[in-house]
């Protein structure tokens, strides 16, 4: 039966380690919110002052409009065409321009074709390019199709409302599962952990003392990102806030026994600190689907982002924030947490134990 | 040469540690390995294998050929629908990422006066990748349109011969994703291991005291941070051939530009890195403070480098703050050597940023070294 | 007090103990000798719970330890080589956190430590980080430490290492106080001086018992004049510690 009094003055000191690094818990705090201001503010894939510069050989009334239509757009910065007539990849390996266009002299006349030539060593970059001059030449034409776009739960296509919520499951993440996993290996390092054990506190007392201010911690600070995005990018919230809490603190649960069982793995404050940044927070960074589409992996990567919680919560958190989801939408994902958490208990624990004997 | 033999007696201790620890050899070498394949392949701005559903109230030849003509390509994957369904429902109950529905009299309309109507429903929840989905949807249907409209009246186009546009893109004609994300994750990794790690062995000294201890030898302040420094220089110099060789091996990229040139880069950008790792571990007071603080910095630095998305999309306050960035002129450096195969001339200003950069950070950091060991 | 039958320790083909066989009384200060490697800790880890015996039994007060380590655990108080207090927390801070690891109320582990809180100077101490404190104070804190819950049963596993002359004499007053006072001492120790203060010593080597008894008797027994020379006798000059 764990003890409420033990449990207390596990959490309590484990406080005081985390109120007695101010400059660790500033970080924590911060860098997260620092994070959320440079994705939403900077983070803009749509290309903007394309340096772009123009070849007009035909110089007349035709080639005058197609000019002024590239320049009359934000995508386009017109650069003055130099005197020593440098080849476009000579220009682009300068850096002047990343792209031109070739007007050739009948232009008006009898030909119509113009040559665009790209940088492409940005390919995505490249690809817009593309489709903006396609578009601009091809404005003033007639279309054959009526094309009605409709986007739904983010009509703008604000990267904020995928950072918000990406950003959430990191913290989480990063406090539960890294956080604890180092807290545990210090004190075995320290040798404070042998002090413990010779105490009648039992393994789940110690696991769950150890725990609760983080999950504080954690919650906290995930409650602040959400706070912030909402303020500074008008993220809504659709869903239900208590569906939200609940599935959240599934999430967090399966966070903190990825870091016990990390902490079990690794003998030393470096190793987990390594480990953790290698099984924790770059897979939730690069494998959940948090900045790269999770489809347009590879074959084996798609395979592995199974067993990545934040694969999950991310589909939980975007659900119910953006598009109002609530749990028979969403209870798949749930499951899965569930049984990841309990599968990874089970070998913590088990391994715990054998380390106490 | 008393002073060389002290250096190389101090390198030679730092690679003993190294070699005595494999967690530590494994963060070294097998880490960036790892990072560099995950990456490789995980971190692109493609958008491949959309979910896409479609509505046919018309089921007629030419809207199976529409939907035909969207399993030609890998970067849709046509996901089947039951008449009882709704098309927002799809995309609410996440089955569906985009919805194209194709009214009753669609084959009508193309062959009358009418302008047919299509009604494409997307999720916009992914924001950047669903903007490029949504774009390749329209592009898709636009095309067809053409090779309709051509089949079925070639004097259509004669009637409206608008504007043919050639688009040629230069060093990377396939628009591969790869070519552009390789560069930026080996300048990454050079950061890392650089900064991260020498701030991280400068802070064990100091925990551990045995700073204390080299601090008493006779051993000049200089001959100690460069003692400390050497090695991990020589690392991530070692660190940077296995990448570029994984590089070329896994992702077929090879180096367009010169070899020499690239190192000189690199050589030149490991001061400020190594400079900035000095400067993490004169702050703090233990390892695990001087994890947080250079990963930090890390982050930081990462985000605003133009890694990601170009720094010329960014607003002008971001785009000036990331002047400062030193990432952001080496990012630049390595892809235009190894994408474009830019020469020593045409990255000039970049050399000049680095080089500066370089003397005033790794010299403020020795400074404050020397005051704080004091 | 306490009863070890057979116990033996293996670390892979390394045997740490070797077939010891214990009777340790209520009040006494019971000392294990030997040097570095002898045995000593891990005993002392296996007679609190802390390690698992490969084979043998131990009981405290008649129960197993290995098969009640709860009921055996509140019974004991520990104090280890490493001094293991928090360095980032306060003096008052390590007491109170030990004193609810225990179950105990902060009153009651007053009640238990006021004494020794002013016999060991430390009121003014409690304040401060325990980073910041001297050793000798690093050492009487983790004591103090130990015995929050007032347990019958003290174990220090070399307590006194790192620390001053004058230090130690206090620190054996205190350890002879204990003593006096019902409790048994438990101690392993290098410094032979130390073992003149015990009632009982054990001298390990290799994980084997080389002898045990009563330091004046064994002096006596062996001819000798001081632990010292006992010891050397014994163990053989070349691993002769202090």
């Amino acid at each position: 039966m764990p003890s409420p009094k033990r449990i207390t003055a596990m959490a309590s000191k484990e406080l005081f380690h985390i109120l007695r690094d101010p400059r660790t818990l500033a970080i924590i705090i911060l860098m997260p919110v620092l994070q959320l201001i440079i994705f939403g503010y900077a983070m803009n894939l749509e290309i903007r002052r394309v340096p772009l510069l123009i070849d007009d050989q035909a110089r007349n009334a035709s080639s005058e409009r197609l000019i002024n239509a590239f320049s009359h757009t934000p995508y386009f910065q017109i650069v003055p065409a130099n005197q020593r007539r440098l080849e476009p990849e000579e220009l682009f390996k300068e850096r002047r321009a990343q792209a031109t266009l070739c007007i050739p002299v009948d232009f008006g006349s009898a030909s119509q074709v113009l040559l665009l030539k790209i940088d492409a060593s940005d390919p995505n970059s490249a690809q817009l390019i593309q489709s903006y001059a396609q578009g601009i030449i091809a404005s003033g034409f007639p279309a054959s199709l009526d094309l009605r776009p409709f986007i739904l739960y983010n009509p703008d296509l604000k990267s904020s409302f995928f950072f918000v919520p990406g950003l959430v499951a990191m913290i989480l993440v990063m406090i539960c599962a890294l956080l604890t996993s180092i807290s545990i290996s210090r004190e075995k390092e320290l040798g404070t952990l042998e002090q413990i054990l010779v105490s009648p506190v039992s393994a789940m007392e110690i696991l769950l003392g150890k725990v609760l201010p983080y999950i504080f911690l954690g919650l906290a600070d995930a409650l602040l990102i959400l706070g912030v995005g909402m303020l500074l990018f008008q993220v809504p919230f659709r869903g239900d806030f208590l569906v939200f809490l609940g599935f959240t603190f599934l999430y967090v649960l399966c966070s903190l026994c990825l870091g016990l069982l990390v902490s079990t793995l690794a003998k030393t404050q470096q190793a987990a600190m390594m480990m953790a940044l290698g099984i924790t927070l770059l897979p939730t960074l690069l494998l959940s689907g948090y900045l790269f589409p999770i489809p347009s992996m590879p074959w084996l990567l798609q395979k592995l982002t199974y067993i990545i919680p934040a694969r999950y919560y991310l589909q939980i958190i975007r659900g119910i924030m953006l598009k109002g989801n609530s749990i028979s939408e969403l209870y798949q994902a749930g499951i899965s947490l569930g049984l990841m958490s309990i599968v990874m208990l089970i070998v913590a624990v088990k391994r715990f134990k054998l380390r106490l004997s | 040469m008393t002073s060389l033999k002290v250096l190389a007696s101090f390198v030679l201790k730092e690679f003993r540690q190294l070699a005595r620890s494999p967690e530590m050899l494994a963060v070294l070498f097998l880490l960036p390995a790892i990072q560099l394949l995950v990456m490789g392949f995980a971190v692109t701005n493609e958008v491949k294998n959309v979910d896409i559903s479609f509505f046919d109230y018309d089921k007629s030849h030419l809207s199976k050929s529409l939907i035909e003509s969207f399993s030609s390509t890998d970067r849709f994957r046509i996901v089947p629908v039951s008449e009882a369904e709704h098309p927002e429902e799809l995309l609410f109950k996440w089955k569906s990422k985009v919805v194209v529905v194709i009214p009753a009299g669609f084959e009508r309309d193309c062959h009358g006066f009418a302008k047919p109507v299509l009604q494409v429903i997307s999720d916009g929840i992914d924001g950047n990748s669903a903007a490029l989905a949504n774009a390749y949807v329209q592009g898709c249907i636009l095309r067809f349109s053409q090779v309709m409209l051509q089949s079925r009246d070639p004097g259509l186009i004669k009637k409206d011969p608008g504007l043919d546009l050639i688009v040629r893109m230069s060093f990377n004609s396939d628009l591969k994703s790869n070519l552009n994300i390789i560069p930026g994750i080996i300048a990454v990794l050079v950061t890392v291991s650089s900064m991260v790690l020498s701030a991280i062995s400068l802070a064990k000294e100091k925990e551990l005291g045995t700073l204390e201890q080299l601090l008493v030898s006779p051993m000049h302040k200089y001959q100690l941070v460069a003692g400390k420094l050497l090695p991990y220089l020589i690392i991530t110099l070692l660190q940077m051939q296995v990448a570029v060789l994984l590089a070329g091996i896994i992702f077929r990229i090879s180096l367009a530009g010169s070899y020499p040139v690239l190192m000189l880069f690199s050589l030149i950008y490991l001061f400020t890195t190594l400079g900035l790792g000095i400067f993490i571990s004169t702050r703090v007071n233990s390892q695990q403070q001087a994890m947080f603080f250079s990963w930090f910095m890390m982050v930081v630095m990462i985000l605003l480098s133009g890694f990601f998305v170009p720094v010329q999309n960014m607003p002008k306050v971001i785009r000036g703050i990331s002047f400062f960035n030193p990432l952001t002129h080496y990012m630049t450096v390595i892809r235009e050597i190894v994408v474009k195969g830019s020469n020593l001339a045409q990255l000039r200003k970049e050399l000049i940023i680095l080089l500066s950069g370089g003397f005033i950070v790794f010299g403020f950091s020795l400074l404050s070294f020397r005051k704080r060991v004091k | 007090m306490i009863e070890t039958i057979n116990l033996n320790r293996k670390f892979g083909s390394f045997t740490a103990v070797d077939n010891l066989n214990l009777k340790i009384d209520k009040a006494e200060i019971f000392g294990f000798l030997g040097a570095n490697g002898a045995g000593k800790t891990t005993t002392l880890r296996m007679l609190c719970g802390l390690l698992t015996p490969t084979s043998g039994t131990i009981t405290v007060n008649g129960l197993n330890v290995v098969k009640n380590p709860e009921a055996v655990k509140r019974s004991l108080g520990y104090m280890s080589q490493k001094f293991s207090l928090y360095g980032d927390l306060r003096g008052i801070e390590n007491l109170q956190f030990y004193t609810g690891i225990y179950g105990i109320s902060w009153t009651a582990a007053k009640t238990n430590i006021k004494s020794l809180i002013s016999q060991f100077d430390l009121d003014k101490y409690l304040k401060l980080k325990t980073s910041e404190l001297p050793m000798g104070y690093k050492q009487r804190l983790s004591l103090v430490c130990a015995l929050v819950h007032n347990p019958p049963l003290v174990f220090l596993d070399e307590p006194t290492s790192g620390v001053d002359p004058k230090a130690r004499r206090e620190f054996w007053q205190v350890i002879n106080e204990l003593a006096y006072s019902g409790k048994t001492v438990i101690v392993s120790t290098h410094f032979m001086d130390e073992a003149e203060y015990c009632n009982r010593v054990l001298i390990m080597q290799a994980g084997r018992e080389e002898v045990c008894g009563n330091p004046l008797q064994l002096k006596q027994s062996h001819r000798v004049a001081t632990m010292q020379q006992l010891f050397l006798k014994i163990a053989g000059a070349d691993n002769a510690q202090s």
